[in-house]
């Protein structure tokens, strides 16, 4: 007999639907239907709490319009990359419109209606606070606003990320969670094994909705990021603490 | 270890005719080798499908003895140039269990690179929503009647791969060859083939009870 891999951070979704069959005490002719319920699992458990977020760096065009990979399901993430390798968000401004966004002559159809606005301040990033001769000063009662280096939409219709017409980088960051790939067969984090059983039981009548969801909070609770580490409560204790007067 | 005897079809045949003829070879008992063995196979299929859903009602879970499987390599894979898929023939018809249980599992073979994954049996009533669904990677078969269609997920060609398929087996292929079924299905396929036999020849069966008085029978002096 062949041997099965070993057990990993994943695992391959066929080798979960043999388990529920064996559990089941199913045979092959099942598998494939079992199989088509543990994928829909997936799916629900992915777009949920499993999906780890895939990072790309795409082109911005030159109508300042950016295509969102075609495996995007949701994004988490839009923005440029600082000194430091950290994302700067960029500012979602949902008045940007998407008239014409697919067309490559997108920024000249932009003709604006009104003329006498006010001229921007062309400098970024832009600070709400008080601006003066080099220097920046913080005025109490404003306030802090963002610091931006851009502003986006995302048009989910035409798969494309709209950029302000002076935005000025080439690229953007896109952090987003994609579809399940199958890679000879899709892979499911381990955390997330017996919620997927669970599911495929309770498609079967042999468990509950309720089990199977309880299934998923015991897996979320075990994944990596969300585990509670004496090093993120440090972390989380000196980031907060501040020099204050104390009892 | 003493060695077993083999029980074949023909020791059924056998069996079943000294019973019938209560060992004394008469001309008038015209019924062949070859008619008795077709009533065992139907009885042998018949007696299978019972156990099998018997099975179920005392187990909760259907399964298929396996006394009964046998496992074959099939005609080569022939492509259809139509439709694209490959297809094979079944030593004979799957009996009418659900697929998984008729046919237990299917797989290719070869010395080089040992056995394959499992073919990913589709029931006959998915097939068609198959093209509208995911479709999990690996070689996915159907069968009708005793063809098998093959078809790879990525389009690769099956030629020249031996394929290995096991099934619950009721017909005979040689009257010598073993039975493949557990002993206690014996006793139910004999008393049907012999009911079948009795019946068929219409053969009254000699009583011969000296012992009764002549005024206890309906058999008239006169």
């Amino acid at each position: 007999m062949s041997t099965l891999p070993d057990l990993g951070k994943y695992v391959p979704l066929r080798m979960i639907v043999a388990l529920a069959l064996d559990e089941l005490d199913k045979s092959e002719g099942s598998q494939d239907m079992c199989w088509q319920l543990g994928l829909r699992a997936l799916v629900k458990i992915n777009q949920q709490v499993a999906a780890e977020p895939l990072t790309v760096r795409i082109p911005v065009l030159s109508n300042k319009t950016a295509p969102m990979p075609a495996d995007c399901i949701t994004w988490t993430k839009i923005g440029v990359l600082n000194s430091k390798g950290e994302v700067n968000t960029l500012r979602i401004n949902n008045a940007l419109t998407t008239f014409r966004d697919n067309n490559p002559n997108r920024l000249t159809d932009l003709t604006a209606d009104i003329t006498e606005a006010a001229s921007n301040l062309t400098n970024a990033p832009f600070y709400l606070n008080y601006y003066y001769n080099d220097g920046y000063y913080n005025l109490f009662g404003t306030q802090t606003g963002l610091i931006q280096y851009g502003q986006c939409r995302v048009d989910e219709n035409t798969n494309l990320v709209i950029l302000n017409e002076d935005f000025r980088y080439d690229s953007i960051i896109f952090e987003y969670i994609s579809m399940p790939k199958v890679n000879n067969d899709y892979r499911v984090l381990l955390s997330f094994q017996e919620a997927i059983i669970a599911f495929i039981k309770w498609k079967l009548n042999k468990g509950t909705r309720q089990e199977f969801y309880a299934e998923v909070t015991e897996g979320r609770r075990t994944l990596n990021g969300k585990k509670v580490t004496l090093q993120a409560v440090n972390q989380v204790i000196r980031e907060s603490e501040g020099m204050k007067l104390r009892s | 270890m003493a060695s077993l005897i083999a029980y074949t079809k023909k020791q059924l045949v056998q069996r079943l005719r000294q019973d019938i003829l209560n060992d004394f070879p008469s001309s008038e008992f015209n019924v062949t080798e070859n008619e008795t063995l077709l009533y065992i196979d139907q009885a042998l299929a018949f007696n299978i499908v019972g156990q099998v859903f018997q099975g179920a009602k005392v187990l909760g879970n259907i399964a298929m003895p396996e006394s009964y499987l046998t496992t074959y390599q099939t005609t080569a894979l022939v492509k259809d140039n139509t439709t694209g898929y490959w297809t094979t023939t079944l030593p004979q018809p799957p009996l009418s269990l659900p697929l998984g249980y008729s046919i237990s599992r299917g797989y290719f073979a070869q010395q080089l690179n040992g056995v394959s994954q499992e073919v990913i049996w589709i029931k006959a009533k998915r097939v068609s929503r198959r093209n509208v669904m995911p479709r999990q990677p690996g070689v996915h078969g159907w069968v009708e009647g005793s063809t098998v269609y093959l078809d790879a997920s990525n389009g690769t060609s099956l030629y020249g791969i031996p394929f290995y398929v096991t099934m619950a087996k009721s017909r005979t292929d040689t009257i010598d060859e073993t039975m493949n079924l557990p002993d206690d299905a014996i006793e139910l396929i004999f008393n049907n083939v012999k009911q079948k036999l009795i019946s068929r020849m219409q053969m009254p069966k000699d009583i011969i009870a000296d012992d009764i008085s002549q005024g206890a029978t309906n058999i008239t002096n006169k």
